[in-house]
């Protein structure tokens, strides 16, 4: 059985989607990148996923209600959030993620925080 | 007979038994435009042509018959040039001295158009007084105030009003509870009253009555006002029961004898002060309210006073009150309209600084829109170009170019942070900061600015780790600021110095440059936000460096001597 880690990507911009799908690989996860929280939810719903990098502000559903819609379904899922935005660490809506990123080229924080959160 | 007539202050002419006219004063001469050999031996009708031979109906005639008497009966005879006077008459038949002078008639016509302009007059004055006074005009301006005095007076004492020698008005002032002296009108002498009576010209109206009166010698005057202004009658014990008493009435009169009677009494002081012993008074009464008290005499020419002159007084006092009250009401509402305008402007105030806040915090909002759109595609850059600086050994002819993309993409990067909208937010963050690593990241990142200029930098860290109680992001934003400033203040060239030290849990820091300096003028405004001398800045700067210090308990000085440059000192909390 593939003992690989199965991540789930959600990002409205599909490039970035891109660099992250290719660093997390290259940790040795699975990924799965995509760009409509609907899809995210659906993928969420049928597949077993280990981990969810979510974006917050993206076209239509945005990732606090996305957040909120996939730890109402599956509570154990495993949240980090990942944004543009520093201020939204302060609103408690982003709280039951189980980190809190702010986007940056610099891309060893996200790969520690998602070994780390996997380990765990 | 003619001796008789001729001192009535009134037109009037006598008839014999078939109403053909024996006699007509010079009052009548002035009046109606006819000179008396005109109209001698003619029927009074002439003065009527408007009612056909006779201004009395038959019920009117029957009783004039019976009683020998008709008093103040409205009548509207005409001018020889055709304008209608309007007059009430008074109508006797004379006690006969001898057979010549049986069924003589007397006749006075008692002018009352102009009571009746001179009360419009007052209107008129009311009227001009509260536009003077919604134009802008203060009520501390006496001269609308004693506009509404003198036509009042004037209307008692004028020769086309009520025809009393001196008038004095005395004004109700609440807040010392007494009765005082106003104004007063009058002639000092019987000769001075005659010329004005009778010798004064003809006036169109009461503006230009008052224009004369000014026009004439005010010696008199100024000694009847002297009289009135040192009156003042204490409205409290038997003062003022005896002013609710009369302003209970429409008038009171006093003669020697009522003096007599009640002896010390207030209307003994007005008698002693207005030095006469015959005159009227009615009160200025609005609503129940007592505004003051009108006296008119006729000490100069000792006439005594007529019924009917009383009669006219009280529609005076009536449009004084108002006039009076009217005034009262304008300064009240003065002082609201003043109390309203401090409130507008203090509200003007808060909705300049709501404005100013909504801008900043639009300005916030705008930044983190920026940093976002930007950001994105940024870290999409940066993220690959590292991956290819990893495997740069792989790729020996292009990895100086890929350094300095990496370089490049996290200078960007760096400047975006400064952006993202928590460093606009000046609010304690909490955390802590090591000063010395501040301060030489902001020194690597305005670097290339510096040298742009010819501008060098010295930094004086401390020995040890200099850490201060504030959030990282904000000090950077602090001295960024502050290093940024002395920068562009200084686009010829100059030095700038920078120094950390300690004194007991404070930590002080110094940013000194050879700029120019601040001109004394824009000193004031170099902390108000959007306050900018350069083209492209916003003017936030120094408003947020001060904001974040202070809100972290700091302190922010700023020293500058114009030619020498600026020295800004920070106190903060370690």
């Amino acid at each position: 059985m593939d003992k690989r880690k199965k991540i789930l990507v959600v990002d409205d911009q599909a490039d970035l989607g891109e660099l992250y799908k290719t660093v997390l690989m290259e940790q040795g996860h699975l990924v799965v990148v995509t760009q409509n929280p609907e899809a995210a939810l659906e993928l969420a719903e049928k597949d077993h996923l280990d981990l969810v990098l979510l974006d917050i502000r993206m076209p239509g559903m945005d990732g606090i209600e996305l957040l909120h819609q996939l730890t109402n379904r599956k509570p154990s899922l495993k949240v980090i959030i990942n944004t543009a935005y520093p201020s939204y660490k302060e609103n408690y809506l982003t709280w039951p993620a189980v980190s809190y990123l702010v986007k940056s080229s610099d891309l060893t924080e996200l790969t520690d925080t998602v070994n780390r959160v996997l380990a765990s | 007979m003619a001796i008789y007539l001729d001192v009535f202050l009134d037109p009037a002419f006598s008839t014999d038994q078939d109403g053909r006219i024996t006699y007509w004063n010079r009052q009548a001469e002035i009046r109606f435009g006819y000179p008396v050999d005109e109209v001698l031996g003619r029927h009074y009708s002439l003065l009527f042509p408007l009612q056909e031979g006779s201004p009395f109906p038959p019920s009117i005639e029957e009783e004039f018959q019976t009683t020998g008497r008709l008093i103040l009966f409205k009548v509207e005879p005409c001018h020889k040039s055709g304008s209608v006077v309007q007059c009430e008459l008074t109508r006797l038949l004379a006690t006969p001295q001898n057979d010549n002078e049986k069924g003589t008639q007397v006749f006075v016509l008692r002018d009352v158009s102009g009571e009746t302009a001179l009360r419009r007059e007052v209107q008129t004055q009311r009227e001009k007084l509260f536009q003077l006074l919604q134009s802008g005009l203060t009520a501390k301006d006496q001269s609308g105030m004693q506009g509404i005095y003198e036509a009042i007076l004037m209307a008692v004492v004028s020769g086309r009003g009520l025809r009393f020698n001196r008038a004095f008005l005395l004004v109700v002032n609440e807040a010392e509870r007494v009765l005082q002296g106003a104004l007063a009108i009058g002639p000092g002498s019987s000769e001075e009253a005659a010329r004005i009576y009778t010798e004064s010209p003809s006036f169109k109206n009461l503006a230009e009555e008052i224009a004369y009166y000014h026009s004439l010698d005010r010696q008199t005057d100024q000694q009847v006002n002297l009289m009135v202004g040192r009156l003042s009658i204490p409205m409290k014990g038997l003062a003022s029961q005896w002013m609710e008493t009369l302003m209970s009435r429409p008038y009171q009169v006093a003669t020697p004898e009522i003096l007599a009677r009640d002896p010390g009494g207030p209307l003994h002081w007005i008698s002693a002060h207005l030095q006469t012993d015959t005159f009227v008074a009615a009160p200025l009464v609005w609503q129940g309210m007592a505004i003051g008290l009108l006296v008119a005499d006729n000490v100069i020419t000792r006439q005594s006073i007529l019924r009917e002159e009383i009669h006219g007084l009280i529609p005076v006092a009536a449009a004084a009150a108002q006039a009076i009250l009217d005034v009262r009401l304008l300064r009240q509402m003065e002082i609201n309209t003043r109390r309203f305008q401090d409130a507008s402007m203090e509200l003007k105030k808060t909705q300049e600084s709501i404005l100013l806040h909504e801008r900043l915090s639009s300005m916030g909002w705008l930044m983190a829109e920026l940093t976002h759109e930007v950001r994105n595609p940024l870290v999409v850059v940066g993220g690959y170009v590292r991956r290819l600086l990893e495997k740069a050994e792989e790729f020996p002819s292009i990895q100086h170019e890929i350094e300095v993309i990496a370089g490049a993409t996290e200078k960007l990067e760096l400047i975006l942070n400064r952006y993202a909208d928590r460093v606009l937010t000046p609010e304690p963050k909490g955390g802590e900061s090591d000063l010395n690593k501040v301060v030489e990241s902001v020194i690597s990142l305005t670097r290339q600015a510096m040298d742009a200029r010819g501008v060098t930098i010295r930094f004086y860290p401390s020995a040890s780790r200099m850490m201060c109680s504030l959030n990282d992001v904000q000090m950077f934003e602090v001295f960024y600021n502050l290093v940024t400033n002395a920068i562009h203040a200084m686009d010829q060239g100059g030095a700038i110095a920078v120094r950390l030290s300690r004194d007991g849990d404070r930590v002080h820091a110094r940013v000194e440059d050879t700029g120019p300096g601040i001109p004394p003028d824009v000193l004031p405004h170099v902390f108000n936000p959007f306050f900018s001398t350069r083209e492209k800045g916003l003017g936030l700067g120094l408003t947020l460096v001060k904001e974040i210090v202070e809100n972290n308990g700091g302190k922010i000085k700023l020293e500058t001597q114009p030619g020498h440059g600026t020295v800004i000192t920070l106190i903060l909390p370690a």
